[in-house]
């Protein structure tokens, strides 16, 4: 089994996402939090790894602006 | 390539269903209207060109920053980027609340509030700026700031439209962008000026030892008497056209304020060109200044503070022309008497621009044309 650690958040967010999180698609606080965080995670982790999908995004605009042929 | 500012780019910038949901959201909570400047801090926060912060200044990190140059985390860091509003503001706002930041209806960016604090005015102006002189335009905006701070994360949800958007480019795409031109050290090159020789003598001397130069003129609030910034865009324009390689330059603005923080802000210039790639970063004279209120090197003395900054500075003495080099020079190359020297003088510009004497020795005449194209190329009250 993963090992988990504790984290603590201010009380009046766990209370308003214990408010939302089934509009998440969550069961549990501790669930959604663990993906949020994985989801920002994610983001900041991306800083130079683009997806395919990203890299052409981002080289489209630059095309577009005259920074690249 | 180089690693960002505190080891990874921030990506906060929130897309697709977490901007629509954002969007949603923001309809049951609290709304504070923020101006412009604001608004562009969220976004450079969003988008990464202020990494590591991901958001306003919480105490901790403000405290810090002021009193030691350095976040809490021990990071450098030396201007602080605060959200400042009044105690009513605050009223159903709590540690843990999220609040949405607009302008009139656009919804620039959520703030996460962690912490609201007050700070002490003379305090903060005199650590950053050396002084307490109501002169000074940044002392002048700290002694204009309302009484509480408020630190939190940011997420950008949608950017106020820019009139530079054409040369708006944030770290994610400059770092493709050196990368897809095969650069592998690039130089930053921050300015608030219209380009003249002395400013193209240094970017191409410093352009001589790496691959390609990144010429970031700052577009936003101004202090009367500088440069608007449509006047220093087109300058630009068209001095590139005309004398730079375009597989060797790129020219891109930011948005933000000049603080005119002298050494504090020379350091946090080189920090946001980190960010976008840049590996060296050019320092000249007076960096950042105003008036007399600094040294005239005291922006690259600082640079000894800071060995774990990450970016290699290239100090620059002042230029001049001098009419027996019949070039641009500086004390350390030219042996020739005081009256051989034009100097880049606001006064020995403004006489170029008027087509006075020699004034194709101070600028290119098609930068001095596109100049003259302005009725009014100064900025008049503050923007």
């Amino acid at each position: 089994m993963e090992k988990e650690r504790v984290i603590t958040i201010p009380a009046a967010l766990y209370a308003r996402l214990e408010a939302v999180l089934h509009r998440l698609g969550f069961a549990t606080v501790d669930d959604t939090v663990a993906q949020l965080i994985r989801q920002h995670l994610t983001q900041v982790d991306a800083d130079e790894v683009f997806t395919e999908e990203e890299e052409e995004e981002v080289k489209d605009r630059l095309r577009a602006l005259g920074y690249l042929d | 390539m180089l690693k960002p500012h505190g080891g990874s780019l921030v990506n906060r910038a929130l897309t697709g269903g977490w901007r629509a949901e954002a969007v949603r959201a923001t309809h049951s909570l609290v709304r504070w209207q923020i101006p412009p400047d604001v608004a562009y801090d969220v976004e450079n926060i969003g988008r990464g060109v202020m990494s590591p912060l991901e958001g306003f200044m919480r105490q901790e990190d403000f405290f810090s920053v002021v009193q030691r140059k350095r976040l809490a985390s021990d990071v450098p860091w030396t201007i602080p980027i605060v959200l400042d509003v009044d105690r009513e503001d605050l009223r159903g706002v709590d540690a843990g609340d999220t609040v949405a930041l607009v302008i009139e209806d656009l919804v620039v960016g959520l703030l996460h509030v962690e912490d609201v604090y007050t700070f002490e005015p003379r305090s903060y102006a005199f650590e950053v700026f050396r002084t307490l002189d109501a002169a000074h335009p940044g002392v002048a905006r700290v002694f204009s700031l309302k009484p509480y701070l408020v630190g939190g994360a940011v997420d950008l949800v949608d950017p106020l439209p820019h009139p530079f958007a054409r040369y708006r480019l944030f770290p994610r795409e400059t770092r493709l962008l050196f990368r897809e031109k095969g650069w592998r050290t690039v130089v930053g090159f921050q300015t608030r000026n219209v380009p003249h020789l002395g400013h193209e003598y240094v970017q191409k001397t410093a352009l001589t030892f790496v691959d390609g130069i990144f010429i970031n003129p700052v577009v936003g609030r101004k202090k009367p008497g500088d440069f608007r910034d449509e006047v220093i865009i087109s300058a630009y324009e068209s001095l590139m056209t005309h004398y730079y390689l375009r597989e060797r330059s790129v020219l891109s603005v930011l948005h933000t304020d000049m603080r005119y923080a002298g050494p504090r802000e020379a350091i946090f210039h080189a920090i946001l060109r980190k960010n976008f790639g840049c590996t060296h970063f050019v320092v000249g004279r007076d960096h950042a200044g105003v008036g007399n209120f600094y040294p005239p090197y005291a922006a690259q003395e600082v640079f000894e503070e800071f060995p774990d900054l990450g970016i290699v500075p290239l100090f620059f003495t002042a230029f001049f022309y001098c009419r027996r080099c019949g070039s641009v020079a500086n004390e350390k190359t030219c042996p020739h008497p005081a009256d051989q020297r034009l100097e880049f003088s606001g006064t020995g510009l403004r006489r170029a621009l008027s087509r006075d004497g020699d004034s194709a020795a101070l600028i290119r005449p098609e930068v001095a044309e596109v100049i003259a194209r302005f009725e009014q190329p100064f900025v008049v009250e503050p923007v």
